[in-house]
C-alpha cells in the first residue's frame, strides 16, 4: 500500500509536467463501449442459455446423494455468471444514463435493460435448479437476509470454506482498491477521467475497511 | 505438528463415498473432502461423528504427524 501510495504521489506530481494527449471520452469512444458492452452481454447470455439448457436437460437424471462435481460446478458457474451480467447491466446502464443525458439518447437504456431482466431471469432460473439439488438449503433470491439464512444452514467445513474465500477476497482487495487508485491517477495524465473516479474508489475502500472492523468489534466484546 | 486422518481409507474399507459417509455424519460431501485432503481440522463433534460411523477410535482416525515416532522414542527411553 505504501509503494502504491509513493508510486501514485510520483505520477500525480508528474501528470502536471506531462503535455496531455486529447484521448477524452468523444463520441466514438462512448459508442465503442456501448458496443462493446453489447457484444460481451450478448457472448455472456448466450453461454448462459447453452449452459442453463444442459442443467435443465440433465437435472432429473442426478443422484442427489451423490451429485457429480463437474454438474455442481456448471450449477455454481452459472449462478456467478448471472451475477457478473447482473452487475454489468446495472454498470452499463449507469453509463447510458450518465451520457444519455448530455446528448438526448437516454432510450438507449433499453438496450442493458433488456440484458439485466434476462439475467435476472436465468438467475432465478438457476437458483430453481440449485434448490432441487440442495434440498437442505435453499436460496431464495428475493427473501430478506437470504445470504445469511443460506450461510446459517451450511456445516462447519463449507463455513470454513466461506471464510478462507471471504479472507482472501478482503485481503486481495486491498491490492485492487491501491491498483485502481494508481490507475485512475495514471489515467488522468491521457484521458479526462472524472473527479468521482478516484472519490468513489476512496469512498468503497474506507467503506469495506470500516465494515470489517465494526464487524469484527462485534467479536471483541466481553 | 499437523493434523493427519485416516478417513479415506476407512472410508474406502466399508464402501462409502464422501457423499454417503457425509449423510451419515450429518456432514456435507464437500466437508469430507476437506477433511481427507488435510485443509480442515473439522470440529470434536463431526469427529466423533465420523468415528463412530467408521466404527473405530478418535485416535485411531486422526493422529498428530509425528506421534508415532515420538511414542516410539518414549518407549525406548
Amino acid at each position: 500500500m505504501i509503494i502504491s501510495m509513493v508510486v501514485g504521489g510520483v505520477i500525480g506530481g508528474l501528470s502536471n509536467k506531462i503535455t496531455k494527449i486529447d484521448l477524452s471520452f468523444s463520441e466514438n469512444i462512448n459508442s465503442y463501449l456501448f458496443k462493446a458492452m453489447f457484444v460481451v452481454s450478448l457472448i455472456i447470455i448466450i453461454y448462459l442459455i447453452i449452459t442453463i439448457n444442459y442443467i435443465r436437460s440433465n437435472y432429473m437424471k442426478v443422484d442427489l446423494d451423490n451429485i457429480p462435481k463437474a454438474f455442481n460446478r456448471k450449477v455454481s458457474n452459472a449462478i456467478l455468471v448471472c451475477t457478473i451480467q447482473s452487475i454489468l447491466g446495472l454498470t452499463w446502464d449507469a453509463v447510458v444514463i450518465n451520457k444519455g443525458f448530455e446528448d438526448g439518447s437516454v432510450y438507449l437504456i433499453i438496450f442493458p435493460t433488456i440484458f439485466l431482466i434476462l439475467a435476472g431471469f436465468l438467475l432465478s432460473t438457476t437458483m430453481k435448479y440449485f434448490n432441487y439439488l440442495n434440498p437442505n438449503r435453499k436460496m431464495i433470491l428475493y427473501e430478506n437476509g437470504a445470504e445469511k439464512k443460506y450461510f446459517d444452514k451450511l456445516d462447519d467445513g463449507e463455513k470454513w470454506v466461506i471464510y478462507n474465500c471471504s479472507y482472501t477476497t478482503i485481503n486481495k482487495m486491498q491490492i485492487v482498491f491501491s491498483a485502481a487508485l494508481v490507475i485512475s491517477i495514471f489515467l488522468s495524465m491521457f484521458i479526462n477521467v472524472s473527479i468521482a473516479v478516484p472519490i468513489v474508489i476512496g469512498v468503497i475502500w474506507i467503506i469495506q475497511n470500516l465494515i470489517y472492523s465494526l464487524e469484527a468489534r462485534k467479536y471483541e466484546e466481553d | 505438528m499437523e493434523l493427519k486422518n485416516r478417513v479415506k481409507e476407512l472410508r474406502a474399507r466399508y464402501n462409502l463415498s464422501q457423499g454417503e459417509l457425509g449423510k451419515l455424519a450429518d456432514a456435507s460431501r464437500q466437508t469430507i473432502s476437506l477433511i481427507e485432503r488435510g485443509d480442515y481440522s473439522p470440529s470434536i463433534v463431526l469427529v466423533l461423528k465420523i468415528a463412530k460411523v467408521l466404527k473405530v477410535s478418535v485416535e485411531e482416525l486422526f493422529y498428530l504427524e509425528g506421534e508415532d515416532e515420538i511414542e516410539d522414542e518414549d518407549k525406548k527411553v
